[in-house]
């Protein structure tokens, strides 16, 4: 199975581990990160002062920062902040736990919260209250979204700087190393998403960073929009509406070559548990879903759904577009909410 | 050749009753350190050793 890595391992005993596999009794206010995640880590003391985080992702493989030699990187940071009493201070206030939320119990007692809950169930509470708005589905912000990408073992070294860009214009070089965002220290990936994730809407976002031994500072702006990245990997993104009710595997290239069709169009077959909605429209399993309303789509079953929810409402009517049987077949729908079967 | 990290997940799955997804797992990682599964008894074991915690989410 292969050989541990024994730096690794050498770094870890020099930390408490312990691993979190249901969010019941967690508190959220100390354990504040991108609930969709599959895999986060925080570093922290024993009166829940956070030193760091560890985790983070695009819309590209889940593991791309989620690597040994990165984690490493992390890990020293974390021990050389421990020993010097550097710790964000806590957020005060009540502990918040996922069961807090009214939706959690719905549940049966026991049962496993998965972190993807948390951002269901808070936004679930929020739309009763009136508070949510479309705005809060942009969370844990990239830094390419503002021209720059960092690197993804050393997760505060600046790797690139798109030109012209708000970055660019702050003084932002590549080889810089980011100190702090917001006042946020950054050492990882996991921790400048955090930063960001921190960040306004609009207005301006405060970044140091070291450049040949020099401290330097800029005000990056931050245009309209921002914060926008495609959501289409999130778990919590099923819970958006409306829902289109269709999913399943999208066609390869030959698949789709077969049927005529540009290998970057979208094309998926319909699953084999067809939700009541989409029943009702006459969708049938082993359909291919090309789309709705006569657009070419170039986008994945995951990103269409996502693009359904973002750009559509509850009750709008749409036409699938569809091949069953090697015919085209154009089917009305008026959105509903939710998937129910 | 970037090493990827994998936690031993399925100890996740027989509580979760989920399938974890994460059965592959590569060479290096964290899979074989010594997690505990008790957050309240890590906090006072870092108490007592003035350690600093790594708390996963997995």
């Amino acid at each position: 199975m292969g050989r541990p890595d024994a730096e690794l391992a050498e770094l870890a005993s020099q930390f408490e581990l312990v691993r979190v596999v249901n969010m019941r009794g967690v508190d959220l206010t100390v354990f504040d990160f991108d609930y969709d995640l599959t895999w986060a880590a925080f570093f922290l003391n024993a009166d829940e002062q956070v030193y760091g985080r560890f985790g983070g992702r695009d819309a590209g493989p889940a593991e791309k920062y989620l690597t040994v030699p990165a984690l490493k990187v992390a890990l020293r940071a974390a021990l050389t902040a421990h020993r010097a009493g550097r710790a964000m201070p806590r957020s005060g206030g009540k502990p918040v736990a996922v069961e807090h939320y009214p939706a959690a119990s719905r549940l049966r007692a026991g049962a496993c919260i998965h972190c993807h809950h948390v951002y269901e169930f808070r936004r679930e509470q929020q739309r009763a209250a009136g508070t949510w708005r479309r705005e809060d589905i942009w969370v844990y912000p990239l830094p390419e979204n503002l021209g720059f990408r960092v690197e993804e073992v050393d997760g505060s070294r600046v790797a690139s700087i798109t030109p012209d860009s708000p970055a660019a214009r702050a003084g932002l070089r590549a080889g810089d190393r980011l100190h702090a965002v917001q006042g946020l220290p950054v050492v990882s990936f996991g921790d400048l998403q955090y930063a960001l994730h921190r960040a306004p809407e609009e207005g301006t976002l405060t970044v140091a960073w070291l450049r040949a031994g020099q401290r330097l500072t800029g005000q990056v702006e931050l245009p309209r929009g921002w914060r926008k990245t495609d959501i289409a990997w999130r778990e919590s993104m099923w819970g958006l509406e409306p829902a289109p009710c269709v999913f399943g595997e999208d066609l390869d290239s030959e698949e789709k070559r077969e049927l005529g069709l540009d290998p970057r169009r979208l094309a998926f077959r319909q699953g084999r548990f067809v939700p009541a909605a989409a029943k009702m429209t006459g969708i049938r399993s082993g359909d291919i879903i090309l789309g709705i309303d006569g657009k070419a789509l170039e986008m994945t079953m995951r990103q269409f759904n996502a693009w359904v929810r973002l750009h559509y409402k509850v009750g709008d009517r749409i036409t699938f577009n569809l091949i069953r049987d090697g015919k085209r077949l154009d089917l009305p729908m008026i959105l509903p909410a939710r998937v129910q079967f | 050749m970037k090493a990827w990290l994998w936690l031993g997940v399925v100890g996740m799955g027989l509580v979760c009753g989920a399938n974890s997804g994460a059965a592959d797992e590569g060479e290096d990682g964290t899979r074989r350190l010594p997690w505990g599964s008790d957050y309240a008894a890590a906090r006072t074991a870092a108490r007592l050793s003035g350690k600093p915690l790594f708390v996963v989410f997995r």
